[in-house]
């Protein structure tokens, strides 16, 4: 993929040089969204960077403050208070330069596009209006792109006539179709089926990497953050919570491991004394497995076996990491190290 | 300028290819267009001649292709808001401002996008259509400058356009407001009956609408009609006007922008 060398999009060569590679930079932003008498706080002061070649995956909980902090970094909402800068711009005062280096794919945007055009009619269209692009240069590109995404089939349909994956797919193509170098994505896998999903994401690290771009996705999906992030940044109530490797996530909650059983035929009375062990913080069940999560697996782990014994039970015990998942509800409950 | 080109241009493709899409839809909308410029030329033969001939021209005909002409263009530089309106609605709005393109040529282009998708499929269809059949053919001359002064009033409608659209920004809907401005377009310009027949409040209102003295003065050096007021003032007026508005919507649109990103520009 993408054969030709790094190419600038429009104003490449105009990056500040004091940033050097950190593309995307924001110090102390506050937001703020008033309705009414009501006050609600969506950004607490937040510092972010990224770097190039570098994908940050921003996790949290609905309302966390992710989107806004998207919206501000790619000039569509206007801080409160703080600066972020863009490639060097700043993207308040110098938005319209912000916008000519970025690519942009919000949530919510399956619609956002011309029903009555095709796919490729559309993102010819944008490109060439919106960018300046030459028509043939959109349609090597488009081809290029719907090959690695095996979307080629679906170039010379009706947009209206599309699914919800497929709109998407469509989406993401046209946020990259100017080949930006800095690319931000609110909730990209939302309605992909998974290998379309795992598609993109290898298009995306590798586009990263290519074209030395910082990619922001905002995402529910841990899969995906395990997958193509080089950072998770965890958000919770406007505030940024954890900023770190999807690993160092992991292990930088208290409940750090987790002894899995296969709980076919356990009773319930010992699960319930289960939850009681020393050292056993809390008992989930997910479909036929018991997660026993638990500070020192291996000191946990004979009380738990001895307790199985006691009571005829021999199932399959292994102990495992923590989720990414899991990880993320036990932060958005509060409980960090 | 480029870009605006550009930009205008490729609203023109997409347009094209929107309305070309559904052919049957697409033919017999052609097709109206001629039906409306024959029917124009009936409601021009039975209108009584001698009613009209205060103005300098019992040509009915023609007084009305050139009002709905006007009225077609009045359309072309509103539709904007409703495309930002549509734009809103679908979420491609943010899309649109992350983009580098200036909102104020975007709007633009989207006005006059339209405007010449509607004049080469409605309004020389219709024009062609009467005008073959009056066999009365305006003088070349007569007819570039009624089109400078049509393009002069187009460009200070766009602007009304622009600010309409910016308050969709700020208001999220502004329908009422866009049904006053079509009703009092209609009604008070002389585009159907006349500015001479009107009361005087109604005209001294009319005076300040650019829309008037657009389709006053088109009418005058085509059909050689009496203006309501001299006609180097409505030059003057038109002129006024569209640079009055002409900074009116620049103002509107920095700072409607700047207070909607404030607040977001999702609908909700």
């Amino acid at each position: 993929m993408m054969q030709t060398k790094i190419e600038t999009m429009v104003e490449t060569n105009t990056v500040n040089p004091v940033l050097g590679e950190t593309l995307i930079q924001a110090t102390g932003l506050w937001k703020t969204y008033k309705s009414g008498s009501k006050h609600t706080i969506a950004l607490n002061d937040v510092n972010i960077h990224v770097k190039e070649e570098e994908i940050v995956c921003l996790l949290g909980p609905n309302g966390a403050g992710k989107t806004t902090l998207v919206k501000i970094l790619s000039t569509l909402l206007l801080p409160d208070r703080g600066r972020a800068m863009v490639m060097g711009y700043d993207v308040v005062s110098q938005g319209d330069r912000v916008r000519k280096v970025i690519g942009y794919a919000g949530q919510d945007s399956e619609r956002s596009a011309f029903f009555r055009l095709t796919v490729r009619e559309n993102l010819v269209f944008f490109a060439s209006a919106f960018y300046g692009l030459h028509k043939s240069e959109v349609n090597k590109r488009i081809e290029e792109m719907a090959g690695e995404f095996d979307f080629k089939d679906c170039l010379d349909q009706y947009f209206i006539s599309l699914s919800g994956g497929q709109k998407q797919t469509f989406i993401i193509m046209r946020s990259l179709i100017t080949r930006p170098r800095v690319v931000f994505m609110d909730e990209p896998s939302k309605s992909l089926d998974p290998l379309t999903a795992s598609k993109i994401r290898k298009y995306l690290k590798d586009y990263a990497r290519e074209r030395r771009a910082a990619i922001i996705v905002t995402t529910h999906n841990m899969r995906e953050a395990e997958e193509i992030g080089d950072r998770v940044v965890m958000m919770n109530k406007g505030k940024i919570i954890f900023d770190g490797s999807p690993e160092k996530m992991r292990k930088s909650v208290t409940r750090a491991e987790v002894i899995q059983i296969n709980g076919n035929g356990v009773h319930e009375e010992v699960k319930k004394h289960l939850a009681h062990v020393k050292g056993v913080i809390s008992v989930q069940q997910e479909n036929s497995d018991l997660r026993i999560f638990c500070e020192d697996a291996y000191e946990t782990l004979p009380v738990v076996v001895n307790l199985l014994k006691d009571n005829g039970h021999r199932p399959g015990i292994r102990i495992e990491n923590l989720t990414l998942e899991e990880a993320f509800k036990i932060m958005v409950e509060g409980e960090v190290k | 300028m480029t870009n605006t080109l550009k930009m205008i241009n490729m609203m023109v493709w997409r347009r094209v290819k929107e309305i070309t899409r559904y052919k049957l839809n697409f033919t017999i909308e052609l097709i109206m267009s001629l039906i409306w410029g024959l029917g124009l030329m009936i409601f021009g033969f039975i209108i009584d001649p001698a009613k009209l001939n205060s103005i300098g021209s019992s040509n009915y005909a023609v007084f009305l292709l050139l009002g709905v002409a006007f009225q077609h263009y009045q359309s072309a530089a509103i539709w904007v808001a409703w495309e930002i309106k549509g734009e809103l609605t679908k979420g491609q709005i943010e899309y649109t401002f992350a983009s580098p393109v200036s909102r104020y040529v975007y709007m633009l282009s989207s006005s006059i996008s339209q405007a010449i998708v509607g004049t080469l499929f409605g309004v020389i269809p219709m024009f062609a259509t009467a005008l073959i059949l009056l066999g009365n053919f305006p003088i070349p001359s007569s007819f570039l400058i009624a089109s400078v002064t049509l393009f002069l009033t187009f460009l200070a409608l766009c602007q009304i356009g622009v600010i309409m659209s910016s308050a969709i920004l700020l208001f999220k809907d502004v329908s009422a407001i866009m049904s006053i401005l079509n009703f009092i377009f209609q009604i008070t310009t002389g585009m159907f009956v006349p500015l001479q027949f009107m009361p005087d409040p109604l005209r001294i209102f009319a005076f300040f609408i650019p829309l008037t003295h657009g389709i006053d003065l088109s009418r005058h050096f085509i059909m050689g009609t009496n203006t309501v007021w001299p006609v180097e003032l409505e030059l003057v007026m038109l002129l006024v006007l569209t640079l009055f508005f002409s900074i009116l919507a620049k103002v509107s649109i920095s700072r409607l922008e700047r207070k909607a990103k404030e607040e977001g520009l999702a609908l909700a």
